[in-house]
């Protein structure tokens, strides 16, 4: 518990407020289904980056967090999330060894799953899920993949977070 | 940048598989209580105001416009802008008087007919702190909660016409459902003939829509028609404007027509909006 760990500790947390504060950003609705999964995108980096301290017991607490700040049905982030981290932490060491726009797709593939997750569980509510609902977040999320894990890279380094 | 800690051959605790398939399992059964039992509805109330923080953060930079754009808005303009308004005033002032004489009437009528006086609803007036970030619910959150006497089914205007209901109330604020969104639909009745309808929101992302449920082929109804609030469901009060009809189509093979229509309040502009007090119906909790 040195000073380091509340570094971290802080500086994640304070990412975390700021990605949960975005899609709350009132923007066109046409605009608004392009908004980038930043909480996934965010996930995806630290477990790749740290597989040894983020497992999916945080990310299942990051959901539930969320859904109940953003008023969606509860567990179902926390489930998207937790399937998120649990396939990032199975192939982590293969991911991490890929070039940035491999990686990107396979970003693609996550926020996409935890697309489906979420509107799965939301559509039990009787909510429609349209599928540019599902592709056009992942499909964003993806572009901005190689920009994000640079800046976060540029922070963690610079802020000597995590280690 | 090395790792301090190197990853143990044997892991102690349980398994990575056995952890995810029990959070799985964890969350699948808060989903099925939230969805299918009341029992997190205390909780629900409880949490409403953990939003709060999150969404003023998020109004920053809308607040910030609106503060520059009041500083270094000229003269000219708001003497431009006084006048108009006291015009629309003086319009208004002039409606209300012949609401007086209307009103007189209204009861007379009434007492003549032996009828109840319609009793004049309590309002309370609220602001828009922030909406549902998943565009596919249509949920918006305001500053008002159980602190300023706000109840579960509360009625919400703005000033053109009904809005919504709350779902949620928390001690200083409360999830609002809009009449829009997929889940809700409400009785209404189309105020040229009193025709009795439901409709139905449609949850579109894109545009505000509402769908009339069940209208037989043979049922009066054209575009253009009002329809208002029939309070037969018991939950909104009666005779505020929800929705104007803007699509009719007749499909001669089908026993239904599909009816379209385009609610009557500002659902993705008004700030400002008002809560009724039903004072003939009994408050819940």
């Amino acid at each position: 518990m040195g000073a380091h760990y509340w570094r971290t500790a802080f500086f994640l947390s304070f990412f975390i407020g700021v990605f949960l504060v975005f899609p709350l950003f009132p923007l066109a609705r046409k605009l608004a289904i392009v908004r980038p999964e930043l909480l996934c995108l965010l996930l995806i980096f630290w477990v790749l980056n740290r597989p040894q301290q983020m497992g999916v017991t945080f990310a299942f607490g990051l959901g539930l967090f969320q859904d109940v700040i953003h008023g969606n049905v509860w567990g179902s982030h926390a489930l998207a999330l937790t399937v998120l981290a649990y396939i990032c932490l199975l192939s982590w060491q293969r991911i991490r060894s890929y070039s940035v726009w491999q990686q990107a797709m396979w970003v693609f593939v996550l926020v996409g799953t935890h697309q489906v997750v979420v509107s799965w569980v939301q559509g039990f509510a009787g909510y429609p899920s349209p599928t540019k609902l599902i592709v056009f977040p992942a499909l964003v999320s993806a572009l901005l993949w190689p920009f994000f894990s640079w800046v976060m890279l540029q922070l963690q380094w610079r802020l000597r977070l995590g280690t | 940048m090395g790792e301090k800690s190197i990853k143990p051959i044997f892991n102690k605790g349980p398994s990575l598989g056995a952890r995810t398939a029990l959070l799985i399992l964890a969350a699948l059964i808060i989903a099925g209580i939230y969805l299918y039992t009341d029992w997190f509805s205390s909780l629900k109330n409880k949490t409403t105001d953990l939003a709060i923080p999150f969404h003023w953060a998020a109004d920053l930079p809308d607040r910030a416009i609106e503060i520059v754009d009041t500083k270094t808005m000229s003269r000219g303009r708001l003497e431009q802008e006084n006048e108009a308004l006291r015009t629309e005033l003086l319009l208004h002032k002039r409606k209300l008087q012949e609401m007086v004489s209307l009103a007189a009437e209204n009861v007379r009528l009434r007492q003549l007919l032996n009828s109840r006086e319609t009793i004049e609803d309590r309002v309370l007036v609220a602001e828009l702190i922030g909406i549902s970030p998943d565009i596919t619910t249509q949920k918006v959150i305001i500053n008002r909660g159980s602190k300023h006497g706000v109840y579960v089914g509360q009625a919400l205007l703005d000033a053109n016409g009904l809005m919504g209901q709350v779902v949620e109330v928390g001690e200083r604020s409360s999830r609002v459902l809009l009449i829009t969104d997929s889940t809700h639909a409400l009785p209404v009745q189309i105020d040229r003939n009193g025709v009795r309808l439901v409709a139905e929101g449609v949850g579109n992302p894109n545009e505000f829509r509402l769908s009339l449920r069940y209208v037989s082929n043979t049922t009066d109804i054209q575009e253009g028609d009002l329809l208002v609030s029939s309070g037969l469901g018991g939950r909104f009060p009666e005779g505020y404007p929800v929705a104007v009809v803007t699509e009719v189509e007749q499909h001669s093979g089908r026993e239904f027509m599909q009816v379209w229509a385009r609610p009557m309040a500002e659902l993705d502009r008004s700030r400002h909006v008002l809560l009724v007090f039903d004072e003939s119906q009994p408050e819940e909790e």
